[in-house]
């Protein structure tokens, strides 16, 4: 037995391998990621037209949209021949681990971090973001829109980022479903129609009525709860381990199982085949939508709805849905390169009027839309066509936007979305969970994965 | 001359050792100091940025203590791997030896079989949740059309049978594993005995259980020993089963009320999806390898000791 001692031992320490070397290097788990890629890197000729003085730079981005960022970063190279850029593609399921093992390594962490709100909270209070509103960026706040400003605040009321594209979001809806169960598909008609909640519960009951329970108003549950009402009005519920959950979701809750226990929202949930076959089936009326959404949500599942679809006001105002905050790396040594690019393709550059017609990218800051004969509302988006022909820009800006507020990401705040969502997933497979019981459950959720807080 | 002459026996000493030189200081960078360096992190509070502060056993003490994820994770791994380990090593066992005995046709099953262990384990992920979908799930379409349900059920947001489903993605990955190992095991008994038994009257059963059984007692030994150690690293299941469609998009939580939470889902969880402690991460792991080295010990001693070999 004593000889097998040392070798029952090192079986053993075998076992304990694959959970080592968390706080070092990468641990080789970001499997869907491909090998980083240099792309278009200077040629001698560009070089030699760079304008005087201009050093060569490397700019690293990790980004999702390769179409954008292969786009983008070609057209910036045009006026600065002497920035090239090493872009990785990176999904945001990945992205925060990968950044970590980039952190820990100090090894080739992007000039340019992006933060998509699954864990922008959690990005936001490592600290290793730049104060925008201070030198050498001095971006006014005043200038962006205020949901916008309050979706890139970091936990000490630094302004950490501006957004890739705006995130104020209405409902999209078919607009042939709309004409047979509404009576109409003008955007401002149906708008009147659902002016509030107990409207669209209204409206809910007689689409299911009319189709016989095989259209509903709305997917289901966990887009109404999640992608739609979470959003729309947001408090400042957590001060350090304090947590009011009562006062901010109490009010969600209710309407919700309301929603839910009236039977009016389908059973197609977030994420799901459901969902994503129902755009182009017709299962369902409404759909939430940010700009964003009109290509990843409803173009990407409905390929063939062109002109089919519309959009209009939620019920007691705009909301926000998903979002992307643009950040500059605070250990970046080339900063200020990183923000000319920033500003050229997300706040006030040309980038942003190409953004806008290649991708229909809509910029956080207010100056653009002052203009009513700016580009923005004279020249068709990217999606306007699908949308039936609707002014896209225009809506959101003036019906959306103006009324929309964003909720503050902490660190505690990226958790409690995932408690949501465990929440959620029950009130989805058990329709008779009241709004109280739905809160309790959200506070267990909540406690068990953060232990220290205080929760009301 | 004479210490030249002396010298040579020395120097070819020493090639070995140099052409070790490459794999151990791959072993000591890549293995041994991130395996030490972890160790020491789980003392400190350290997010992988910021100033690492030493908080001594604190982080172990909270994880017994407090951390009632934790210790629901260590329950949840403990069902997943009793269900699974035992249903897969004896399947394997009955799987091996009807296989043995078919003579036409035995590769083809045998491969047949060991297809889903060269599965990609994320396919696997894919198959299971497209499989058990609540609104498109073929297995919800086959009960409703047969009359058993009126309605879809939602399999993966009830505990129990989301832990079920675990333990059959795992039995049907591991199964051709184990028959393969099984059967190797088989060829190499000894058929004099299988002869000398059915000389005295020994039917089919009689020498599975009386002959194969014992004999295949090392085999099921290193099986379940390994299955154990493997079953408490369970990760990459529960997570690819439910870090789709199948838990609404949110891959952080560990199915419904948490029911299929293992304890590595646990420290990804900690280290990198939902937070960034990696000092507290460190010390789930190291909590994790000493279980896993007392059940491994154990184990191997109440299995030795039943064999009767001490």
């Amino acid at each position: 037995m004593r000889k097998k001692i040392p070798a029952l031992f090192l079986m053993l320490c075998l076992t304990i391998m694959p959970f080592a070397g968390c706080g070092g290097s990468s641990t080789g788990q970001d499997t869907t990621a491909p090998a980083p890629t240099t792309q278009s890197q200077p040629s001698e000729t560009a070089a030699q037209e760079a304008p005087s003085g201009g050093e060569e730079i490397t700019l690293t981005i990790w980004d999702w949209d390769e179409a954008h960022l292969t786009h983008m970063t070609s057209l910036y190279r045009e006026t600065n021949p002497n920035v090239s850029f090493e872009t990785l593609i990176v999904m945001p399921t990945d992205f925060m681990q990968k950044l970590q093992s980039a952190l820990a390594a100090d090894m080739d962490v992007p000039d340019i971090i992006l933060g998509e709100l699954l864990y922008r909270g959690r990005l936001f209070e490592l600290g290793i973001l730049d104060d925008l509103s201070q030198t050498p960026y001095h971006v006014n706040r005043d200038e962006m829109f205020d949901f916008a400003v309050q979706l890139q605040t970091g936990p000490n009321g630094e302004l950490l980022g501006v957004e890739q594209q705006i995130c104020p979001s209405g409902f999209a809806y078919r607009r042939d479903l709309a004409r047979e169960y509404l009576g109409t598909d003008d955007p401002d008609e149906i708008a009147a129609l659902i002016p509030t909640w107990d409207a669209f519960i209204e409206q809910g009951r007689n689409v299911v009525q009319k189709s016989g329970g095989s259209v509903h108003i709305f997917p289901g549950i966990s887009v109404m709860v999640y992608e739609t009402l979470k959003g729309q009005k947001p408090s400042s519920y957590i001060e350090g381990n304090k947590i009011n959950l009562t006062e901010r979701y109490l009010p969600m809750f209710e309407l919700a199982a309301r929603m839910n226990q009236e039977n009016i929202l389908g059973n197609q949930e977030r994420e799901t085949p459901a969902l994503n076959s129902g755009f182009a089936d017709g299962t369902f009326l409404f759909f939430p939508c940010p700009p964003w959404a009109a290509k990843w949500n409803i173009a990407a599942s409905d390929p063939d709805g062109s002109g089919n679809w519309g959009l209009t006001k939620a019920p007691e105002g705009g909301f926000t849905r998903g979002g992307t905050s643009v950040s500059i790396y605070s250990g970046s040594p080339n900063k200020e390169a990183a923000w000319d690019y920033v500003k050229f393709v997300y706040c006030d550059g040309d980038g942003v009027k190409e953004a806008f017609e290649q991708f229909g990218f809509m910029t956080g800051f207010k100056a653009p839309y002052q203009d009513a004969n700016s580009y923005f509302f004279t020249i068709p988006g990217a999606f306007d066509e699908f949308f039936g022909g609707q002014n896209l820009a225009e809506y959101y800006i003036n019906e959306i936007s103006v009324e929309t507020q964003g909720q503050v990401q902490t660190r505690h705040e990226s958790t409690i979305h995932n408690a949501l969502l465990a929440v959620v997933a029950q009130m989805a497979n058990d329709k008779s969970i009241t709004a109280q019981q739905a809160m309790e459950l959200l506070k267990q959720e909540t406690a068990t994965m953060i232990p220290e807080a205080e929760i009301i | 001359m004479q210490r030249i002459l002396n010298m040579r026996p020395r120097a070819a000493q020493i090639w070995p050792y140099l052409f070790c030189i490459p794999f151990l200081l791959a072993y000591m960078m890549f293995h041994f100091f991130p395996t030490l360096y972890s160790f020491i992190l789980s003392f400190y509070d350290w997010n992988g940025i910021m100033e690492r502060s030493f908080v001594g056993v604190r982080n172990y003490i909270d994880l017994f203590t407090k951390d009632t994820m934790f210790l629901r994770s260590l329950k949840n791994t403990a069902i997943l791997m009793g269900l699974s380990t035992p249903i897969t090593v004896i399947l394997g066992l009955f799987l091996a030896n009807s296989l043995f005995h078919i003579g036409k046709g035995r590769m083809a099953y045998q491969t047949i079989n060991f297809f889903p262990y060269i599965t990609t384990p994320v396919a696997i992920g894919f198959i299971f949740s497209y499989m058990f979908d609540w609104q498109f799930g073929f297995i919800n379409q086959i009960f409703i059309r047969v009359g058993l349900f009126g309605e879809p059920y939602f399999w993966l947001q009830d505990p129990w049978a989301s832990r079920m489903i675990v333990v059959i993605m795992i039995v049907w990955r591991y199964l051709g594993y184990y028959m393969t190992l099984y059967l190797a095991a088989l060829t190499a008994l000894p058929q004099d005995v299988y002869e000398a038994a059915k000389v005295d009257g020994a039917n089919r059963f009689i020498m599975f259980f009386r002959i194969t059984v014992p004999l295949l007692r090392n085999m099921t030994i290193f099986l379940l020993l390994t299955s154990m150690i493997g079953g408490l690293q369970m990760f990459e299941e529960p997570l690819l089963l439910f870090s789709g469609w199948a838990n609404m998009g949110n891959g952080a939580m560990g199915g419904p009320d948490n029911a299929v939470l293992t304890t590595v889902w646990k420290f990804y969880n900690d280290a990198f999806r939902l937070d960034s402690r990696l000092g507290y991460s460190s010390a789930i792991a190291y909590s994790l390898f000493a279980i896993i080295a007392a059940v491994s010990f154990l184990a191997y001693r109440i299995a030795r000791r039943k064999g009767g070999t001490e």
